[in-house]
């Protein structure tokens, strides 16, 4: 574990440095034994902490530096600008008064500046209930919006930085050197250049995030700053079919595999069942609807389901599903369905 | 009041407009002096070069040409400053004899059982020898690779990796406490 070698790969891996030879053989040393697993994971998480350090603000008197450094501003008395013969030096000898008089200007232009300092103007895009949206960023990364959401970014997008709520997938482009990052709340997912998709509804105990291909970094930093010495900042890095979920409440990171169509359904626009027990599909259903199913989890999880569908319609699932197990669905309080009845072998 | 767009300020340099210029010092000064201040710690020093980044970017200012922000422009700027005092006074060449002394100083750990999460990072990159945090921030912060790191500092890019794989395996030795929280 402490072999100089590995420990060489390992930080080129997470600066960035690494060829495509070297990682393959970093990779099959990780994966040669648990302890080399626990190391790369060690690593990977020490990198992301210290990812997280932000930089130290630095107090300083911007206005007592710039009446220093205007003065240096003009080029010196050899200059071809100034004509022979001119007399220069009371050019710096200011009075006090007139040093008194640009420190005031100074301070009108602090305040003028106040709203570029504050912040530039954000970009807003939102999406009601059933609406989807299709973002372009400036930097080419595409954003799907699914309902109920916000996406909100600098237009400038010098940093390529964007807040989330609700869902959204990302297909970002890859800028090399340059990561994009997500903030939902106080989870962070970066990225170079990936397919994923975020869940970040405020309402939900969750965020979860869930890769298509690429590697992405979520982090959490714990919320209450109280709570900061006892926590550390957890991040994750994640391998496509991999999702990270985030709960809210106990401020927990942990990481399952879950089947990616299910969850970019929403994006794709598509159905797509293979020999799924019913629970399951139940479970996408309600996410691709935005409904809620009630069902017995144990009495129908030997139900296969094996179906597609292209732009599918509540009306015209269920009525397949009733057909095909002769279910009774029934529609509760608004959006609220209950599966009872029913034959599978 | 007039949103100041970047290509606005340039604009505005270029035709020798000084107040363009204090636009961008108020914008930035204090972020320039936080760049540098993160590899030099004397507040003095941090001051006066970034005094020198706002004059030289001043006089340049006919032929500058930004392609990504002026923020990350001035960022490098104020590394590559901090850089050049450092090897003005030679510091990474006299440092290369007692280099090889492994780990970080002695008894740093029992300093900060106290602290917070933040403050213990922070103190665990300060220990980090010299030079090998200059790398370490190089390329952590400032995304530098390590092609860069080597031509910034005159040295190898064997020494690059090495004082990477340094600097990790200190760090990892001094905030083991906070690692294997999950997963």
């Amino acid at each position: 574990m402490d072999n100089p070698k590995y420990l060489d790969l390992m930080s080129k891996y997470l600066s960035g440095n690494i060829d495509r030879t070297e990682r393959e053989e970093l990779m099959s040393w990780v994966e040669s034994s648990s302890a080399n697993q626990a190391f790369f994971e060690e690593m990977i998480q020490l990198w992301g902490m210290t990812g997280d350090l932000e930089e130290e603000e630095y107090e300083v008197d911007t206005l007592e530096a710039w009446a220093k450094l205007e003065p240096r501003l003009d080029p010196p008395a050899a200059s071809p600008s100034i004509s022979p013969g001119k007399i220069i030096p009371f050019y710096y000898r200011k009075s006090s008064w007139s040093i008194a008089a640009s420190l005031a200007l100074l301070v009108v232009f602090a305040w003028l500046l106040y709203p570029a300092i504050k912040g530039p103007q954000m970009m807003l895009v939102t999406t009601l209930g059933q609406e989807q949206k299709e973002v372009l960023l400036p930097d080419g990364s595409k954003v799907w919006l699914n309902g109920n959401s916000s996406l909100e970014y600098d237009p400038v997008f010098e940093e390529r930085m964007v807040k989330l709520e609700g869902e959204a997938y990302f297909d970002v482009a890859s800028i090399s050197d340059r990561t994009f990052s997500i903030s939902s709340g106080n989870v962070t997912t970066k990225v170079l250049g990936t397919v994923f998709n975020v869940r970040a509804y405020p309402e939900e105990a969750s965020v979860e995030v869930t890769v298509e291909e690429g590697l992405v970094e979520v982090s959490l930093v714990p919320e209450k700053p109280e709570n900061r010495s006892s926590l550390a900042p957890q991040s994750v890095r994640l391998q496509p079919g991999k999702s990270a979920m985030v709960d809210k409440t106990a401020q927990k990171v942990a990481v399952s595999e879950e089947d990616i169509t299910i969850v970019t359904a929403w994006q794709k626009k598509k159905l797509i069942f293979d020999d799924e027990p019913m629970p399951n599909v139940a479970k996408t259903l309600e996410r691709y609807f935005g409904i809620s199913i009630e069902i017995d989890p144990v009495k129908y999880k030997d139900c296969p389901v094996t179906f597609e569908k292209d732009n599918p319609e509540l009306e015209d699932v269920f009525a397949l599903l009733e057909a095909l197990f002769d279910y009774r669905i029934d529609k509760g309080d608004e959006k609220i369905y209950s599966i009872a009845g029913g034959v599978c072998d | 009041m007039q949103e100041i767009s970047q290509e606005n300020i340039l604009t505005r340099l270029k035709s020798n407009d000084k107040a363009a210029l204090k636009d961008l010092f108020q914008l930035h000064h204090a972020g320039v002096c936080a760049a540098i201040f993160r590899i030099i710690k004397d507040r003095n020093t941090v001051e006066d070069l970034a005094q020198e980044v706002f004059l030289r970017f001043w006089q340049k200012r006919e032929t500058i040409n930004v392609s990504s922000s002026l923020q990350a422009y001035l960022r490098r700027m104020a590394v590559n400053e901090a850089l050049g005092h450092l090897r003005k006074k030679k510091m990474f060449e006299e440092e290369i004899n007692n280099d090889t002394l492994a780990g970080a100083a002695p008894g740093v750990e029992h300093q900060y059982l106290h602290g917070e999460l933040e403050e213990h990072i922070k103190m665990a990159i300060d220990v980090l020898p010299p030079r090998c945090r200059t790398v370490f921030q190089l390329s952590r912060f400032e995304e530098l690779s390590y092609r860069e790191i080597a031509e910034q500092l005159n040295i190898s890019i064997k020494t690059v990796e090495n004082q990477m794989g340094k600097a990790l395996k200190i760090l990892r030795k001094e905030l083991h406490h906070y690692l294997h929280f999950f997963l």
